[in-house]
């Protein structure tokens, strides 16, 4: 009897697979991403009468934008830069809005796990129905959904991630994101261009963490190199959750190389400090988290005089500065938040402020604002610098950071080793 | 030579701190059994409190220390109090699993008081000096003072005082120490407010020798917790012996070796120590965490034979068109979501199996789920078009050899000692694939397509991938019924029951032990396969530690040894955290309190609650419907 039982149940499964599977087989059309179940038009559509609605804009006006982002688990501290994009939306509707537009930004919390990720890209596009995708946050989850946004030609405006994953050159940027960080390399190129030229150094030591920001790295400093007659003396990954840090300084010091880059937010500056301990001398390439905040703070915490030895790179103005734009942000984060991370979430005010600067000029002479018209709009930046960003430019692909600077350590603080300079691939 | 030296200073240094952690964990586990999960947050706290202490009040280091030393301890009071009043009626292992609920909740508090930036606590000696070619760092020898300085007074308490002879005496025999009138209780709730406040301690010491922030203190404490095993779990002078080997053996590896490779060398070291001594350097006995403390409403790894047809058919069947139709109803998830709720509980039934029939938990099936991922993965990568029930086997097969391995190299070992073993496949796993970038993309992993069902029919959309993620689950729950009641099952189910007498019959207990994890890795590695379909992406860092501790909590929560346990299981640990995901940053404190409020209220499970209320309305039903026929006869009298 049981056996029969059994033999009926896995003849059903079986049985049901393939009907199930004859059902599914080369189903598109029943998770249509493009069209809404209220007829409303894809992103990429224009209205074709005035008046017709347009997706993510509700009747009254109402702009609704969201994000994915870790609000819990290990990254949690990364919530601030939602808090700052939110704050910056909650402004400009206590301003009265763009040009009789407001927003509404939802934030969903991915706990930094690519398949919640990937549920949220599709919550908020599929479900929410937002207008556009801006500053979603995280490298491992923009690589678990960089297809959907391609495949859906999801907006995805001013992503915080590795933009390697959406604006590789071989797959060349989908037709709707828009992005703001610059290539890592490219940063790291400028500092070691200074380095070599100012401070004539020949060989480098790399020290980074193994995760996709850390990887950028040694791939950075391999490409940067060989143009620069550098020679890499010694690499050295560690994992995102180390603790023992002094074998790692003591390797660094026994490389006796001229300059150590240092890749990595986890532990950065522990491993410095244990290179410091070890007698290291030679000069310190950081990366931009140093420009403020916690990890200037811990960077000037450290018992030993760094004068001129340590540089990073910015691509915006960051909030030690007295830029009236950026102290602005930075008197209202505080305000809001004053347990939070002023210097970490100043990237969600950016974003946020570069959307609204854009919805701006796009309805400024009376047009409506739809998809289309917002990515002319884009399409047309050359420099754009907006709320501390600089030199955004969208015209030679669709990266967005086309300049940088380098800081050097001084009195406590950075101080311009170089004014803003365009990345190299944008001069060649 | 002076590099040898100097790396040797710095792992004693960094060693001394996992010992202290270690005798924190050691101290409350030997007293009540219980592995405490919390202990980390309850350091970020401390560590957190001692820097607002210091910066905030001007204290100096020492009284900071004290100061939050004593909050932790009362933390750990409040904590134990939890364990030991309102879960009374629960296994340990419910409870362990309860501490992880706490360390959620603790760890949303942890931010929500003291923000989210990381802290450097101040040093009262700052600097390094050189000594004959050896360098040290002024608080490095600070920290290592007051850590052997703390496992000083640990060892006093244990040996010299009554309340470390109490704890010793009910370590070793409960019943005796309770028939000599030692007091469970009191004496419980000491040892947790000792070791919280030890562990409290050492966050302090980690938040100035490293930092203060809300992940450190759990990598900590996972180090100090593989040093234990080493040293020999449930002991102090283990933990110690075992903390320095580990940070000693660590620090050489980094230094001389890879750093990239470290975790996979100390785990590797683990693994050949235990090969040798299975109980630790220093251990007498085998640890196990019990897994009952007697009475039907404990919590009970699955028995043998619990992997029943379905009593009902028609409560079967409603399920299972409830699970057709879900596609077709008004649902609040995705239909992603629910698909990685089915894969899930692919994931939930291989281990279930492992539990039930090994007796064993596994903390590496997360590398098991991720062998079978990346194997999915890397197939579409070179053979795109590949059909999916190939690469489903493909993956399948590989978890299954990779568990076999493991498996072999395990056989000897049980209990706590089994577990960490395990969880040196969820490093060595994570290393080989960052290592190996160019075939597996490193830390960006890999993306793919469609699942292929043969030759140009392409499953695309969220419907065809649910679809076939709830057939391969069917065929699994299948596969199960059928092999649990065939000879390998037999034998299985001899080995748990009597293993004496089954290898006495010509049964060995070690190979069925290791077909068990085989199987059970098998079908660890379908599940990958599925999730690698659904998400269409996998890396390195998916399916890690926590990963492998909320599965073990789906099996414990689902009740095990059924399907319907298996899916309730998986349901909370994935669904809950996407239901919250809108809560503004409240997803952690949520969910842990929702963990220690299931296992309060339903000790023995999910399904297990369910169960228990239906008998007792079938018992009322009886009892009403017999009251009706006395009372029928009775007037017809």
């Amino acid at each position: 009897m049981q056996k029969h039982a059994i033999t009926r149940l896995v003849s059903l499964v079986i049985a049901a697979s393939l009907v199930l599977a004859a059902c599914g087989s080369g189903d598109t059309d029943s998770d249509d991403t493009t069209t809404t179940a209220s007829g409303e038009t894809g992103a990429t559509d224009a209205p074709t009468q005035p008046g017709e609605p347009v997706r993510g804009i509700s009747d009254d006006n109402v702009v609704s934008v969201g994000a994915w982002i870790a609000e819990s688990g290990p990254l949690a501290v990364v919530a601030n830069i939602a808090n700052a994009a939110r704050l910056r939306f909650d402004q400009a509707n206590d301003e009265g809005g763009v040009n009789g537009y407001t927003f509404d930004f939802t934030s969903i919390d991915d706990q930094s796990d690519p398949a919640q990720t990937v549920n949220a890209a599709r919550e908020l596009w599929e479900n929410d129905e937002v207008f556009a995708l801006v500053h979603p946050y995280g490298s491992g989850g923009m690589t678990a959904v960089e297809d959907y946004l391609r495949e859906n030609d999801v907006p995805t405006l001013f992503p915080f991630a590795d933009s390697r994953i959406l604006f590789s050159e071989e797959e060349g940027a989908p037709d709707n994101a828009y992005g703001f960080v610059p290539f890592y390399g490219d940063t790291i190129r400028l500092m070691l261009e200074y380095a070599v030229e100012e401070q004539g150094i020949e060989t480098l030591a790399v020290l980074h963490s193994n995760d996709v920001l850390g990887e950028a790295g040694p791939d950075g400093a391999s490409a940067a190199a060989p143009d620069l007659g550098l020679e890499i003396v010694e690499e050295i990954g560690y994992d995102a959750g180390e603790t023992n840090f002094a074998p790692l300084g003591r390797r660094v010091a026994e490389s006796d190389a001229d300059a150590l880059l240092v890749w990595s937010f986890s532990g950065s500056t522990q491993v410095i400090e244990a290179a410091l301990e070890s007698g290291y001398e030679g000069l310190l390439v950081l990366h931009d988290g140093y420009r403020g905040g916690f990890f200037l703070n811990s960077l000037t915490a450290l018992p030993y005089d760094l004068e001129g030895r340590a540089i990073t790179n910015v691509w915006w103005t960051p909030v030690t500065e007295s830029d009236s734009e950026v102290q602005e942000y930075v008197d209202l984060f505080n305000a809001a938040y004053p347990e939070g991370d002023v210097n970490l979430g100043q990237s969600g005010w950016i974003a946020a402020s570069l959307f609204l600067d854009a919805v701006d000029q796009t309805t400024a002479d009376g047009s409506e604002l739809t998809w289309p018209a917002l990515k002319a709009t884009l399409d047309s930046w050359t420099d754009e610098a907006i709320a501390g960003s600089r030199g955004i430019n969208y015209t030679a692909d669709r990266v967005g950071a086309t300049q940088g600077k380098v800081r050097l350590f001084e009195d406590g603080g950075w101080v311009d080793a170089t004014d803003w300079v365009t990345y190299a691939r944008y001069t060649e | 030579m002076s590099l040898t030296i100097q790396l040797v200073v710095d792992g004693i240094i960094i060693g001394a701190v996992y010992a202290v952690v270690g005798l924190g964990v050691v101290i409350v586990f030997r007293t009540t059994n219980v592995l405490n999960f919390s202990q980390g947050a309850v350091a970020t706290i401390a560590g957190y409190l001692a820097w607002n202490l210091m910066e905030g009040s001007g204290l100096p280091y020492g009284v900071a220390l004290v100061v939050a030393m004593l909050v932790g301890g009362l933390l750990g009071l409040a904590i134990g109090a939890l364990v030991t009043f309102v879960l009374v009626r629960s296994s340990p292992l419910t409870k362990s699993v309860a501490t992880l609920g706490v360390f959620l909740f603790l760890g949303w508090v942890a931010r929500r008081v003291f923000g989210d930036v990381g802290q450097v606590l101040d040093r009262p000696f700052a600097g390094s000096f050189e000594v004959g070619g050896i360098f040290f760092s002024g608080h490095g020898l600070f920290v290592a003072v007051l850590a052997f300085t703390a496992i000083g007074a640990t060892f006093l308490l244990i040996e010299k005082t009554r309340l470390g002879l109490a704890m010793r005496a009910l370590a070793s025999d409960e019943e005796t120490a309770r028939g000599h009138g030692i007091s469970l209780v009191v004496t419980s709730l000491a040892a947790w407010f000792f070791a919280s406040a030890l562990g409290a301690g050492s966050g302090v010491l980690v938040g100035s020798f490293i930092q203060v922030d809300h992940s450190i203190m759990n990598i900590v404490l996972l180090y100090s917790i593989a040093a234990l095993v080493v040293g020999g779990f449930g002991t102090a002078s283990g933990a110690v012996v075992g903390g320095l080997a580990v940070g000693i053996f660590s620090s050489l590896m980094s230094g001389f070796a890879s750093p990239s490779y470290k975790n996979t060398f100390v785990f590797a070291l683990i693994l050949a120590i235990l090969i040798f001594r299975p109980n630790g350097l220093l251990g007498k006995a085998a640890i196990t965490v019990p897994e009952t403390v007697g009475g039907e409403d404990h919590p009970r790894l699955p028995r043998p034979g619990t992997w029943k047809l379905p009593r009902s058919v028609l409560s079967t069947a409603a399920i299972a068109l409830l699970i057709v139709a879900i596609p077709f109803l008004p649902h609040p998830f995705s239909l992603l979501s629910y698909s990685v709720m089915l894969a899930t509980a692919v994931v939930v039934v291989s281990l279930s199996l492992l539990m039930g029939y090994s007796g064993e938990i596994s903390l590496g099936h997360g590398a098991l789920v991720t062998v079978g991922a990346y194997t999915t993965a890397l197939i579409l990568a070179q053979f795109p078009g590949t059909p999916f029930w190939i690469a489903l086997l493909a993956s399948a097969a590989a978890a299954a050899i990779v568990g076999a391995g493991l498996g072999l190299v395990t056989l000897r070992l049980s209990g706590i000692y089994f577990a960490i073993a395990t969880l040196a496949l969820i490093y060595v796993v994570q290393e080989v694939a960052l290592q190996f970038r160019e075939f597996t993309g490193g830390a960006a992993g890999i993306n793919i397509g469609s699942p292929v069902l043969f030759g140009d029919i392409v499953l695309t959309g969220d419907r065809s991938i649910y679809y076939m993620t709830a057939v391969i689950l069917a065929l699994v729950l299948a596969a199960v019924v059928v092999l649990t009641r065939s000879p390998i099952g037999q034998r299985w189910t001899a080995v748990r029951d009597a293993p004496i007498a089954a290898e006495s019959s010509g049964v060995s207990v070690k190979s069925n032990k290791v077909s068990a994890f085989v199987v059970s890795s098998a079908i660890a590695g379908l599940g990958g396969s599925l999730l690698t379909y659904i998400v269409t992406f996998v890396s390195p860092f998916d399916y890690d530690l926590f990963y492998s501790i909320f599965v073990i909590l789906a099996v414990i929560l689902g009740g095990s040894g059924s399907w319907a346990g298996a899916i309730l299981g998986a349901a909370f640990i994935s669904l809950v955290p996407v239901a919250l995901s809108r809560s503004s940053g409240l997803t952690d404190a949520l969910f842990g309190i929702a963990l220690v409020l299931l296992l309060v209220v339903a000790p023995s499970g999910l399904r297990g609650f369910v169960e228990h209320r239906r008998k007792r309305a079938e018992q009322r039903l009886t009892t009403f419907a017999a009251s009706q026929e006395i009372d029928g006869a009775a007037s017809e009298n």
